[in-house]
This record gives structure tokens, C-alpha cells and sequence, in this order.
């Protein structure tokens, strides 16, 4: 199957990643971010001085017990970071000793006949379940909920992405296992999402799907492919989705018996020495990437510059790329000649550059160019514009319930108004949530 | 002075005027970690540049016309104008170079008066509301000074620039919020509060009151009026300087190219009914006399009040169009035709946008689809 994208953006950003793995950065700290995990509520299972071995639970949630994180590496627990309302916002671990917690592992053969339970089981145990989220509302998957669709997400289109392809070259086997395993969890079919003309595996099954997509930006998206798929939305949380990594690491889980502690990211921007991609691991110390960048004091940002978090200090769980902003900005307009200024605006709206000044947010202009970045068939504007007068009913006739902060990124950098799509998306989502 | 002061003063008068701009905090939270290129007061500071083409011819042809009648019966008063140039020894009409000056003498105080009204009620309400200063200021004002005639009194620049700002802007909230621009509230207010203002109030252009074919016959030809004849308005005698303006605006991304056609629609098919009705003028000369090309290239567009779906864009500007062509038509004796479809258009484009969504949805259905 394949689909073809018309309207949407690639934001050409200087510090584009060659897409070769080069060198591995081992940071001695790690950490997990609960905030990762949107509305999980943790209630922590380890202390501050405790040892902890890979794969051993760290915390789990207050409503869903079974959902539970466990820790990627072994180690000792140094602090643990609150913030307002004591909030969790950082469990750092110091990497120490080989100590680790062994699942069952299975032959490539045995692996296709587990049941759906086993899997669920060993998923929950292991942490890895947590790599499971939902549409509508973007968060972790409910452990005793079957989807209707499943869509495995192994394109990126986002600015200064890497390319899934190199990743799962050296992972199919495990690419592979992880599509069948999760497929099996499934009620209907799993939807595997790859770029055009890409050279990744996909295995041959009944309930499972290649789909095959070409176009700017937000062809890479889950949310996406959801609407291309034309998969009805419904306010159960019952369409899945994952990422390329996560599933190597749920066949790696099963295949090897251990939760496997690779991440494989793109070390990219207008600030990198060298633009590439690196192996690393889950929840990296950024700090110990300070010899990639020429600039000491730029934003770092976890994640991509459209949808990441920043400054950032660790490595974000869902996160394939870090990049350094410039402290001075990609090319701070308000630094330039009026007519340097005009030029820029026109090439602006073209996505052959980018600026990173962000002005006070006022009332949303309309303007042409927002339809050219929208892939879908409703007008953007009127959802926009229902999003920013916290209209959640309006919203949801007009289809944002589907969607996530990062569908809404691109509305959010063409937006001469500066305001954040993407805060309100989520604001709505939440009413629609609790009112029912 | 020291220059340790000199600096403090230069760094809070920079600081006023990015306040002025619209700036002031920059700090993102969110996920989204870089912007686009031109923010609203790029987008406005747009308009300004794209009607500067418009402004120059007007000011042109109001300077010479103004300096044509010093002396006569109706002519201008001496005031500190006529002084200042006669001293200068530019007093004499036919110069491009005097007509340039005495149109600065007009629209510059105009201009001023104005700006520093929007101003005044712009920081008067950010400061009351705890917000940063919206950035309309410098487009309503502009544009409304283009709207009045040349020897418009100070007072009522003021006083019609302040009722724009407040009740064409301010009370819902400014830019990106209002209904109908306040530069077009704040002309319209002027030319209903004080009509004697106006140079000719009794019909809506000179050319279409004696009728174009008389007007041919006078040796006034179609080129003359499309290039810049009337000197009516401030800015609006050219309707070529306004196709330029149009045209930069579009190719910016800022005005809907949708909006501009579907108002020459409007205008061609209500022109094209009407024609043969009475002695209303020919397509041609609707769209080359009066403020047409003025209030088509520079208000229909005004980000603002732009429909926000493609088709809604289409329907406001051929709802624009049609209602110029019916104004004028049925109540030649009114200048305003223009301002009046402009506003009326804006306000029904909450209704067109309506009617175009529930279209979308019979067509696509609730969920969202992928354009291919």
C-alpha cells in the first residue's frame, strides 16, 4: 500500500545527519523522566542510594499498578529530582555492575506461537509496555485493552531526523519478531509505516501491513498515517501505536530474555561538530555529549526541533535525535537588515529556512500558508482557531481528537501570531477527557 | 549629558519601540523550538510596504491639486503650509518635486496625528490589560490616513483614528480578533461625523458623475484614471499602484490571492448585470475609479478578517465585489461605497465560513482525510 502526501513542510535546517552510525557516547549517568509517559502518576518502587539491575521496576502507576518502568541499565540510584507539587521530574541512575534481570526468551520460531497473554505478561514485567500509546490522547496503552489497529511508526520526517533504515539494518531480526509479537496483541491489523523505497524488513503476514509513504513532513507521523488509513477515530483509546526502536526492543526482549539497552540517535544541528548518527542509551546524560557541540551555551533539545523538549538534560524515552540550538538562534531575524528581513519572508514560507525568535503570542492571523502545510481534507483554520478559544466540542467536530501535540508543530512554526497549537490541542483533549 | 545616560536613553527608547512592535518576552516552553520567518508585525509592517506605491501617487496628485488652487476662491487657507513653502519657494503647482513636498505637508501631519492616537490607546489598553502591545497600530493607522482627504483637519484624524482603534480593534481584543478593520471604522466614522470634509460629497466619482463617455469625450481616457487621476482620497487614486501592492502582498503569503479574485468576480458579474440597466460605467472604469482598487488590494486582504476556509475566501471577495457594483449603482451620491462593502463583507464572513464548513463536512464526513 502505498500513499503519497501533497501538502506538508520540510524545514531544511542547517547540521543535516549523514546517515552512517558512527561511534557509540556510553554516558555513565542515565535517567528516567516520568513526564515522558504523559499522565502517568508514579509511585516509586526504588530510593535514593538503592541498587538497581537492568530491567528492575523503578516505579509504577498509582491507577494502573500493572504499568510499571523499569530501569534500562544497572546502577545506583543517586537522586531523585521533584518538582512543584513534588512531582517526579528525574530518577538519575549511576551505572554500575552487570547486574541484571533475565525474562524468557524464545527461539525466532517459538516467538510467532506466544499468546497474546504471554506477550501482555512478559511486556508489563519487562517495562516495555510503556512503549505502547493510544490515539486519541497520546499516552500509555491501558494493559487491559486489545487495539484495533496497531501502527508501527519506522519513518521519521521530522527535521534533522535519522533514518529508520540504518537502525533496523543491523536490527531486522528483531524489527521483525517485535512487528509479529505486537501484531499478535492486536484485534485487527498492524500497520507498518516505512518510508518509500526504504529497505526495511517487514514480514509477510496476514494481520500485517506495509504501508509505503512519500511527501514532506508530516508523512512520518502516526497521526497521520491514522487519518490516511482512513481508521475511524473513537473516544475509546483503541488505536496503538509504536515506535521503530521500541519494537526492536520487544523482540530483543523476547528473542535475548534481557530489556536491551540501546538507543540509536541523531546527533544533529547548526551546532554539531559532526552531524551523524550515534548508539547510545535510553535516557542519556546529555551533558556527556558536550564534545559533539561547538558551542557550549546553545539549547539542547530532546527530541526533534518540532516536537522535543528543551534545554533538555537527559535523553527523552521516545527521542531519536538531539540538537543543539545556537544560543544567538538560527538566524535571529531581528538581527538583520530590513531587506535581508523581506528576503527571508518569502523564502520563509518555501521551508528553505528557519528562524528560531519566538515574539509574544496575540490573535491568530489566517493566512494561505497554513493550508499548504495541512494534509488533510477539513481546513485547518477553524480548528486552529476552535483549539485557541478553548472550544473542545467545536474541536472535536472538526477532527482534533485524532491528533497529537506534534501533528499540530508545523501550524505552530508557520504561525505568524506565535501562538501554540499544540498547548491547546492537549488542553482540549483534556476537557473532551474529563467532561465526557 | 554623559554618554553613560545617552546610552541608558538609547537602550529604553529601544526598548519602547520593540514594545511598540509587538516583542518583549521570547521565552517557548513549548515543544516547538523554532519559528517561521515574520510574526504579525512582519505581516503588517507588509501592508505598509505593499500600499507605499498607492500612498506616493496619492500624495503626488494631492500636493499638485492642492497647490493648483493656493489664491483661488475655494482654494486652501494660507496657513503655516502655504508659508513654509513659500518661503522654500515650492508654492508653484507643476513640479514633481513641489507637488512631493506639499503632499508630505498633508499626509505626514495626518499621519503623525494618527499614529500617535493608535498609540496612545494601544499602550493605554496593554498597560490596563497586562499585555504586550499589539502590534496593529502601525497598519490601522497607516491605512486609515490613506483613507481621508488630503485637508483633513488634525482633530478629526484623532478623533476618527481613536474610534477606529477602540471600536474597530481594542474592545475585541486587536489584531487577529476584530471584525471589521479599524482603519476602514475609523474612515468611515470621519466621513459620516464631519462630510464637508470630503472634496465632493454628492456623488461618487467626478468621472462617473458626468458620465464616462462624456468624460472620453473631455479627453479624459481610461489610462489616465487607471494610472492616477482623481485625486479624491490620499491613497486611493491609483488603481495600478494598488495592483502592485496586491501583487506583493500575495506573493508573500500574506493576502489570499482567493480573496483578490474572487473580488474582480464579484465586480465583473455585478458590473456585467448593471451595465445594461442605466448609465452606471463600464467594468473597466468600476475597477479603475473611485477607492475600489484601494479598498480591494489593501482592506478586502487584511489578514484579520479573512475567511478561514478556501471557499469562504472566494464567497468574501465576490460578495465585496457584487456590493461596490450595487452601492454604486443604487446610491451614486455616496463616496463610500467601497469602505461600506468592505465592512459589510467582513461581517458576514463568520456566516460564509459557517456554510462552507457544514459543506466540507456533507462532502468529507467528521473525520479528518488526506488530501491527495
Amino acid at each position: 500500500m502505498r500513499i503519497e502526501l501533497k501538502h506538508g513542510l520540510d524545514i531544511r535546517l542547517p547540521g543535516a545527519p549523514m546517515q552512517r552510525m558512527d561511534g557509540t557516547v556510553d554516558t555513565t549517568r542515565i535517567a528516567i523522566l516520568p513526564a515522558d509517559y504523559r499522565d502517568l502518576r508514579p509511585a516509586l518502587a526504588v530510593e535514593s542510594g538503592e541498587r538497581v539491575a537492568a530491567g528492575q521496576r523503578v516505579f509504577n502507576d498509582r491507577r494502573i499498578p500493572a504499568l510499571a518502568c523499569t530501569s534500562p541499565v544497572s546502577g545506583i540510584v543517586t537522586s531523585i529530582h521533584r518538582g512543584s507539587k513534588r512531582r517526579i521530574q528525574e530518577i538519575v541512575i549511576e551505572r554500575d555492575g552487570n547486574a541484571e534481570i533475565t525474562f524468557p526468551s524464545y527461539s525466532t520460531a517459538a516467538v510467532c506461537k506466544l499468546s497474546a497473554d504471554d506477550i501482555r505478561q512478559n511486556l508489563l514485567a519487562s517495562g516495555l509496555w510503556l512503549s505502547l500509546r493510544t490515539r486519541p490522547f497520546d499516552r500509555a496503552a491501558s494493559p487491559d485493552d486489545r487495539p484495533r489497529a496497531l501502527l508501527v511508526t519506522a519513518i521519521d520526517t521530522n527535521p534533522l531526523a535519522p533514518d529508520p533504515a540504518v537502525m533496523l539494518h543491523d536490527n531486522a531480526d528483531a524489527f521483525v519478531a517485535g512487528v509479529k509479537l505486537l501484531a499478535r496483541l492486536c484485534t485487527g491489523t498492524t500497520f507498518v509505516c516505512v518510508a518509500a523505497g526504504t529497505s526495511i524488513p517487514v514480514p509477510e503476514a496476514e494481520h500485517i501491513r506495509r504501508v509505503e509513504l512519500t511527501g514532506p513532513h508530516p508523512a512520518g507521523l502516526p497521526g497521520t498515517h491514522i487519518h490516511a488509513l482512513g481508521l475511524e477515530v473513537r473516544r475509546e483509546a483503541d488505536l496503538w501505536h509504536a515506535g521503530y526502536q521500541d519494537v526492536v526492543d520487544v523482540g530483543q526482549l523476547f528473542l535475548v530474555g534481557r530489556v536491551p539497552a540501546r538507543r540509536v540517535i541523531a546527533v544533529a544541528g547548526p551546532c554539531a561538530r559532526r552531524p551523524r548518527l550515534v548508539s547510545t542509551l535510553p535516557g542519556a546524560d546529555l551533558g556527556e555529549f558536550a564534545a559533539e557541540w561547538s558551542e557550549a551555551d546553545g539549547k539542547l533539545v530532546s527530541g526533534s526541533l518540532l516536537a522535543g523538549r528543551g534545554p533538555a538534560r537527559f535523553l527523552g524515552r521516545f527521542d531519536n535525535q538531539v540538537t543543539m540550538l545556537p544560543s544567538t538562534g538560527v538566524g535571529d531575524y531581528r538581527r538583520q537588515s530590513l531587506l535581508a528581513r523581506l528576503a527571508a519572508f518569502f523564502r520563509g514560507t518555501n521551508g528553505h529556512a528557519a528562524v528560531s525568535s519566538i515574539g509574544a503570542a496575540g490573535g491568530m492571523l489566517p493566512s494561505e500558508s497554513f493550508e499548504g502545510i495541512w494534509p488533510f481534507h477539513v481546513p485547518p483554520m477553524p480548528l486552529l482557531r476552535a483549539l485557541l478559544s478553548e472550544d473542545a466540542e467545536q474541536a472535536e467536530q472538526f477532527g482534533c481528537l485524532g491528533l497529537a501535540e506534534e501533528d499540530l508543530a508545523l501550524c505552530t512554526y508557520i504561525c505568524a501570531s506565535r501562538n501554540d497549537y499544540g498547548a491547546a490541542l492537549r488542553a482540549a483533549l483534556n476537557a473532551i477527557e474529563r467532561d465526557g | 549629558m554623559n554618554a553613560g545616560a545617552s546610552r541608558i536613553h538609547g537602550r529604553k527608547a529601544a526598548d519602547f519601540l520593540r514594545r511598540l512592535a509587538g516583542g518583549g518576552s521570547s521565552a517557548s516552553a513549548g515543544p516547538v523550538h523554532i519559528r517561521s520567518h515574520g510574526d504579525t508585525w512582519h505581516l503588517l509592517v507588509l501592508f505598509v510596504i505593499a500600499s507605499m506605491p498607492a500612498a506616493f501617487v496619492g500624495m503626488l496628485y494631492a500636493g499638485d491639486t492642492w497647490l493648483s488652487l493656493i489664491g483661488s476662491a475655494d482654494g486652501p487657507v494660507a496657513g503655516w503650509r502655504v508659508t513654509l513653502l513659500s518661503a522654500a519657494g515650492l508654492a508653484a503647482s507643476g513640479s514633481v518635486l513641489n507637488a512631493t513636498a506639499a503632499g508630505l505637508l498633508l499626509l505626514l501631519p495626518l499621519l503623525l496625528a494618527a499614529m500617535i492616537a493608535s498609540i496612545g490607546w494601544e499602550i493605554l489598553f496593554a498597560t490596563k490589560r497586562k499585555r504586550p502591545v499589539d502590534p496593529g497600530w502601525l497598519m490601522s493607522s497607516w491605512l486609515f490616513v490613506l483613507l481621508l482627504p488630503p485637508e483633513t483637519p488634525l482633530l478629526f484624524a484623532v478623533i476618527g483614528m481613536s474610534f477606529g482603534s477602540i471600536f474597530g480593534s481594542l474592545v475585541f481584543g486587536g489584531t487577529g480578533r476584530y471584525i471589521v478593520s479599524p482603519a476602514v471604522a475609523g474612515a468611515l466614522f470621519v466621513h459620516f461625523a464631519y462630510p464637508a470634509i470630503l472634496e465632493v460629497d454628492s456623488t461618487w466619482s467626478v468621472v462617473a458623475g458626468i458620465g464616462t463617455a462624456a468624460a472620453v469625450d473631455q479627453g479624459i481616457t481610461w489610462w489616465q484614471v487607471f494610472l492616477g487621476r482623481e485625486s479624491g482620497l490620499l491613497g486611493t487614486p491609483s488603481a495600478l499602484a494598488c495592483i502592485a501592492g496586491a501583487v506583493l502582498l500575495v506573493s508573500s503569503g500574506v493576502a489570499s490571492w482567493r480573496t483578490l479574485a474572487g473580488g474582480l468576480l464579484g465586480l465583473l458579474l455585478a458590473a456585467t448585470v448593471a451595465t445594461g440597466s442605466s448609465d452606471t460605467p463600464p467594468l473597466s472604469w468600476q475597477f479603475a475609479l473611485g477607492n475600489f482598487a484601494f479598498c480591494w488590494a489593501f482592506l478586502l486582504t487584511d489578514p484579520t478578517t479573512m475567511p478561514l476556509t478556501r471557499a469562504g475566501r472566494w464567497v468574501h471577495g465576490a460578495v465585496f465585489g457584487a456590493l461596490v457594483i450595487v452601492m454604486r449603482s443604487a446610491d451614486p451620491t455616496h463616496p463610500e461605497a467601497s469602505l461600506f462593502a468592505v465592512m459589510i463583507a467582513a461581517l458576514l464572513v463568520p456566516m460564509i465560513d459557517y456554510i462552507a464548513l457544514r459543506a466540507y463536512r456533507w462532502r468529507h464526513g467528521s473525520g479528518l482525510g488526506i488530501r491527495t
